[in-house]
């Protein structure tokens, strides 16, 4: 495989070192020559560099975790938000920075929806990822998946209802089932920290101002999902969000052309589209004089 | 699967400078099914110094078109490559192949791109003083990591844009280190 060293690419304009961030990190980080960090990872981690660049005021940008909400609207077309809501979040089996993870349901169409989004997690394909036909494969690691564990021992513990997935489907392998949760307090830890594996809490709410203070309460500010059939209500509910990214009747949040990025703890700086060019140049202003 | 498992540093393929190796376990299976080199400090000053040689030795002052040439040269490779890209993911980070598929294509869209977009960034002029003429200028910041993680490496790697800055790359590709990874 020679797919780094195309005849064109000099040497050293690309290279890949793999290693720990305990071993290279910081040497790659505090480095004179460095001019500036680009990291993906987690809140705790680009904290980190962050405090390392601040020496030499090294630039930074920062892709971080997430937490981010789905709104469904009870004028919406609530059905497909059920059918394609499971995969917002399970999607790489919740190892995903963009993963709907606390799901808001206006209260008419509560019941209904849970109903419908768990009968579709249950038609997930959860195996083999060498399978064309799989949708889920196993977590990263054996220490990932007890992580998510914790997680979900905690909402055992507080009294959260498990409406389908908990355990682990096949003997062999990091696998996790798709995890549907109902009841999580709003000071749970399922439904506050970044779980990074397969599970969503479900909650109703009824008012469209109390919900937009609880999804906004939270330290991240990714990514989000709005289902509304309402024009007016999709301007504002997308305005009041925050987060760097947001679709509306859609659960598309990465595109090559636009910019891509985090609110708040979730990050500094964008990727994609022309606004990454401006986080990796310096702008400087020259006067001619007459 | 014939797999790379040296560092690629300066342009080749080299063992790591610590002379340790990192396993990597199959998450579908529980199974170990490579080991790859772990790069220490020695290998870091390396690739800096040699990323420094080439930011100064003419990628810093290529021409905007030929840069374009490279990074079209780079999407063509990862698209000839992408089944391989597509099953080493699957392997190594247990991502479903169909999905794993879609992001190797993500990733070569992502240099098709700024392949384009290297050919219309720049400045502008401003009305400032009478009688003087003020413009802007984009810049190169010069050498620069991209600290990626190991559950979803193509797209992570490849979303960061072209500019003429030379990089070197830190991945962290021992999936039980990255557990709190994301693309």
């Amino acid at each position: 495989m020679n797919l780094l060293a195309p005849p064109a690419l000099p040497p050293g304009v690309l290279q890949v070192l793999p290693g720990s961030g305990s071993a290279i990190g910081d040497a790659l980080v505090t480095h004179p020559l460095i001019r500036k960090v680009s990291f993906t990872g987690s809140t705790e981690i680009g904290r980190r560099i962050m405090e390392l660049a601040a020496r030499d005021l090294k630039r930074v940008s920062l892709e971080l975790g997430g937490k981010s909400p789905n709104i469904v609207f009870a004028d919406a077309d609530w059905e497909r938000a059920a059918d394609t809501s499971p995969l917002s979040v399970f999607a790489n089996t919740g190892q995903d920075c963009c993963a709907r993870s606390r799901v808001y349901v206006e209260r008419p169409i509560f019941e209904r929806f849970l109903e419908r989004f768990v009968a579709a997690t249950r038609r997930l394909v959860v195996g083999d990822p060498a399978q064309e036909a799989t949708q889920l494969g196993p977590l990263v690691s054996a220490v990932q998946r007890e992580s998510v564990e914790d997680f979900l021992a905690d909402a055992r513990k507080r009294g959260s209802r498990f409406a389908c997935g908990g355990g682990r489907p096949h003997p062999r392998g990091f696998y996790l089932e798709p995890t549907v949760l109902v009841g999580v307090g709003k000071e749970d830890r399922c439904w506050r920290e970044e779980i990074f594996g397969p599970v969503v809490a479900l909650t109703p709410f009824d008012d469209e101002a109390e919900m937009l203070r609880d999804v906004n309460a939270s330290p991240y500010g990714l990514s989000g999902s709005l289902w509304t059939n309402h024009l007016g209500r999709a301007l504002r509910v997308s305005r009041a969000v925050q987060s760097g990214v947001l679709s509306v009747n859609s659960h598309s949040s990465v595109h090559v052309e636009a910019p891509f990025g985090g609110f708040k703890q979730s990050g500094l700086g964008r990727d994609l589209g022309l606004a990454a060019l401006e986080g990796y140049t310096e702008l400087k202003n020259v006067y001619v004089g007459e | 699967m014939n797999l790379p498992t040296d560092l690629f540093l300066d342009g080749g393929w080299r063992p790591a400078s610590t002379g340790k190796k990192t396993p990597l376990v199959n998450p579908a299976t529980e199974a170990p099914f490579a080991e790859v080199a772990a790069a220490g400090a020695a290998d870091v000053a390396a690739a800096i110094e040699s990323a420094q040689r080439a930011w100064e030795g003419g990628w810093r002052d290529l021409a905007p078109g030929k840069r374009e040439a490279v990074l079209h040269a780079v999407a063509r490779s990862l698209r000839e490559h992408l089944e391989e890209i597509a099953q080493l993911e699957r392997l190594q980070i247990g991502k479903p192949i169909s999905d794993a598929r879609d992001e190797a294509g993500l990733g070569a869209r992502c240099f098709e791109y700024y392949a384009g977009a290297v050919t219309k960034f720049g400045g502008q002029t401003l009305p400032v003083a009478k009688g003087g003429f003020d413009f802007t200028l984009r810049q190169p910041m010069g050498s620069w990591p991209a600290l990626c993680p190991g559950t979803s490496l193509s797209p992570s790697l490849a979303g960061k844009p072209r500019p003429p800055s030379p990089r070197a790359i830190a991945s962290c590709s021992n999936p039980r280190r990255s557990r709190r990874s994301r693309r």
